[in-house]
């Protein structure tokens, strides 16, 4: 009663309503963008652009999934996308057979484009098949000689040639040069012959500078199967030298007595180059230093370590052998006399473990046997002691 | 009256207050807004205007208008339930300002994982450092002033750092990845890895891959310590291998037949994984080569031995169709930014209509 009567107090408060508002049709506010999405799906559609279409009436959906245009539309570009993706795998299947794996690629795409979960695309696209090449054979194109007839001379089998081609980089199977080396991969499970003779791979020895050179075999077709990156590849002609880089930075890092970060520097240098003369000299100058240092040090052993790695740089290195040789002694002496020390202050343990130091590097160092038995004893008759008590 | 029949009485009174307030309110918002569309008649489409915010959601979309002042983060926390894939709404609305009434999409399955369109497809740039230091003249050290420029560039232009592990989900066509994406990967493990480019990638928010060589790092003075390795993958880095002694995988050494050869890699490869799976209590899976040196052979080791991504320093882009053992990687060596620019390729252009 109480609604009733304010609604009735609010009616007269209000003018009436002019006439062509209440002639418009109220629709829901959301079938204005069901409509958008509609006039945008039909305007990608005129563009030829039916992955965007097919975008749209599915956003049409989402704000309205009874639109019995929206629905229809989705389901017919659903048809459409999945079998044009269809007929583009085919096409790249045909391409790759032939040889020309630039061209597949591109067709691959494209049907993973217009139908993004083509399980086969997927798989073709992402599976990387490595086989376990141990050898090849480089072979010399002949004129008249194709790949799959090199595939029919060493596997015995023309359908084979995908492998070599995809060993060799090669984009276009049938863009084959005479004079051309190619390699000829050794595949673990598929028989290797030259012609009806077994190849005794066993002797085939290739070098890995052969095989930088044959890198170079790396072709593409047509325009479009090009990797656009001629601006790199410019930039890979001069190829930037790590290992002089390298170098300079060890040079750099001796300079700064920064000795053991200049050592695994030039290590790298030696890596690539084992001959390098500047890597080798400053590495000699490298372990020298740190030896110097660490016999300061009193660290005679491991001082001990460096000056003979600077025997492997430099075998006549009088100053090394000199060094080696007190470092041996005063390490002997030192462990000696802290041993000593020990004794006296009743440290027997302590005494004990200095000298098996100087025993390990000289066991006739001195009295150390006699006083590592002596030693013992005490501590024998002290246990026993112990014991009776 | 008993206490019964009052508490009952004070109870109906009770409701009839409440109905009053109630009616009276919606008496007031009634009229108001019949007020409004009588005062304004052409002003009809107001009644278009969403009173409140609109959403729609289907199994692949949300739609919805915004009500101001969220952003991309808080929307991605509501709808994706991860604040950290405020990027696929980006992405999604290029060119859109989040503004109130702004109607936006939200993708709830991943529409595009190879990053394919009709134009060509998407690549991701792999960025390769070595050194960093205050003042540096060599290629491979970064100046500190430089590095921070570098970065800033790529937080002002809105690229995404991605890391490894989403770059391999990509490679497998698992998962997509925001539209600019970028990796970082420091190379060797030197001390100026953690002192200089981890507060600077910090700053940004950025992550890196560490590509270290075991006999340096945690071992030399000048290198990384692995407390400071730990210290950064708690914050998102990651570690990969860069063989034992940072040796050329394809160089035999001489006197070394192919069987002491073969070993002696294994050992590169394998006890180097080893070590940073123990030390860093994780499992190894990307390798960077010494020297970006890689054979057929060197790979078909590193596939055995577990490495699942494997880097050159070969320039240009990675498609997800990539060969996943030899990755490019553009090394930075040159200091100007627009150099810098030109490094980094997040789309490749090629016709796929």
């Amino acid at each position: 009663m109480v609604m009733i009567g304010i609604a009735s107090a609010c009616a007269p408060a209000v003018k009436k309503p002019p006439k062509e508002i209440v002639s418009i049709p109220v629709e829901a506010p959301e079938e204005k963008f069901v409509k958008e999405y509609l006039r945008r799906g039909m305007e990608y559609e005129d563009k030829g652009d039916l992955v965007g279409a097919f975008k749209q009436y599915k956003l049409a959906m989402t704000v309205n999934p009874k639109n019995q245009e929206a629905l229809e539309n989705r389901n017919r570009l659903e048809m459409e996308l999945r079998s044009s993706a269809k007929e583009h795998y085919k096409t790249g299947l045909k391409f790759q057979k032939k040889g020309k794996y630039g061209l597949a690629r591109r067709q691959f795409l494209i049907a993973l484009r217009l139908w993004p979960d083509y399980p086969e695309v997927v798989k073709v696209l992402t599976s990387k098949k490595r086989f376990d090449m141990k050898k090849y054979i480089v072979h010399t194109i002949k004129p008249g000689e194709s790949l799959s007839k090199v595939a029919m001379i060493y596997y015995g089998d023309y359908y084979k040639f995908p492998i070599i081609a995809k060993y060799n980089d090669i984009s276009d199977a049938t863009d084959i040069k005479v004079g051309q080396k190619i390699k000829v991969p050794e595949i673990e499970g598929i028989e290797f012959f030259a012609g009806n003779v077994a190849v005794k791979t066993a002797k085939v020895e290739i070098t890995d500078s052969e095989l930088k050179k044959l890198k170079k075999y790396t072709m593409e077709g047509k325009e479009e199967e090009k990797e656009p990156e001629a601006e790199v590849k410019e930039e890979e002609k001069k190829p930037l030298d790590e290992v002089a880089i390298y170098r300079d930075h060890g040079v750099d890092l001796f300079m700064k007595k920064k000795y053991q970060e200049a050592i695994f520097v030039f290590n790298k240098v030696l890596n690539i180059h084992p001959e390098d003369s500047i890597a080798l000299e400053y590495s000699y100058k490298s372990h020298f230093q740190q030896g110097i240092a660490l016999f300061d040090k009193k660290d005679y052993m491991v001082a001990k370590d460096q000056f003979e790695v600077c025997l492997q740089y430099r075998s006549d290195c009088q100053k090394c052998h000199r060094y080696i040789k007190e470092s041996e002694s005063l390490y002997k002496e030192m462990h000696y006399r802290k041993g000593m020390q020990f004794f006296e202050n009743e440290l027997l343990i302590e005494a004990i473990r200095q000298w098996k130091l100087v025993k390990i590097i000289d066991p006739n160092y001195k009295r150390v046997d006699y006083l590592i038995n002596k030693a013992n004893t005490i501590l024998k008759k002290i246990e026993e002691i112990k014991k009776t008590r | 009256m008993g206490m019964a029949s009052k508490r009952l009485y004070r109870d109906k009174l009770e409701l009839i207050i409440f109905f009053v307030i109630g009616a009276g309110l919606l008496f007031q918002s009634s009229c108001a807004t019949l007020d409004v569309a009588l005062k304004e008649p052409e002003t009809v489409v107001s009644e278009e205007k969403p009173l409140k915010p609109m959403v729609f959601k289907s199994e692949e979309y949300v739609v919805c208008s915004l009500e101001g002042g969220e952003t991309s983060v808080a929307l991605a926390e509501r709808y994706l339930g991860d604040a950290e894939k405020s990027w696929v709404i980006e992405d999604a609305n290029e060119g859109i300002s989040f503004e109130k009434d702004q109607m936006i999409i939200i993708p709830l399955k991943e529409e595009n994982k190879g990053g394919l369109t009709a134009d060509g497809y998407q690549v991701v740039s792999v960025l390769c450092y070595h050194r960093f230091a205050e003042n540096c003249k060599s290629p491979l050290c970064t100046p500190t002033l430089i590095f921070d420029q570098q970065m800033r560039y790529l937080k002002d232009n809105h690229y995404r750092v991605i890391s490894l592990n989403e770059l391999l989900d990509f490679l497998n066509y698992r998962h997509a990845i925001p539209k600019r994406s970028v990796l970082i990967t420091i190379d060797d493990g030197y001390r100026s890895c953690y002192d200089i480019a981890y507060p600077i990638l910090k700053k940004y928010g950025f992550t890196a891959t560490m590509f270290i060589y075991t006999n340096f790092a945690g071992v030399a003075r000048g290198a990384i310590t692995w407390d400071q390795l730990r210290e950064m993958k708690a914050d998102g880095f990651e570690v990969g291998s860069h063989t034992l002694s940072h040796c050329d995988l394809t160089k035999k050494k001489e006197g070394e037949d192919d069987q002491t050869y073969i070993a002696r890699i294994k050992k590169e490869l394998l006890v180097s994984k080893q070590i940073i799976d123990k030390k860093l209590n994780q499992n190894t899976i990307y390798i960077a080569y010494p020297y970006s040196s890689c054979n057929q052979r060197v790979m078909n080791i590193c596939n055995q031995v577990g490495y699942k991504i494997a880097l050159t320093v070969k320039r240009g882009g990675n498609p997800f169709f990539t060969e996943r053992l030899t990755l490019k990687r553009d090394q930075i060596l040159k200091r100007d930014i627009e150099t810098f620019i030109t490094r980094i390729k997040t789309f490749q252009e090629l016709s796929l209509e």
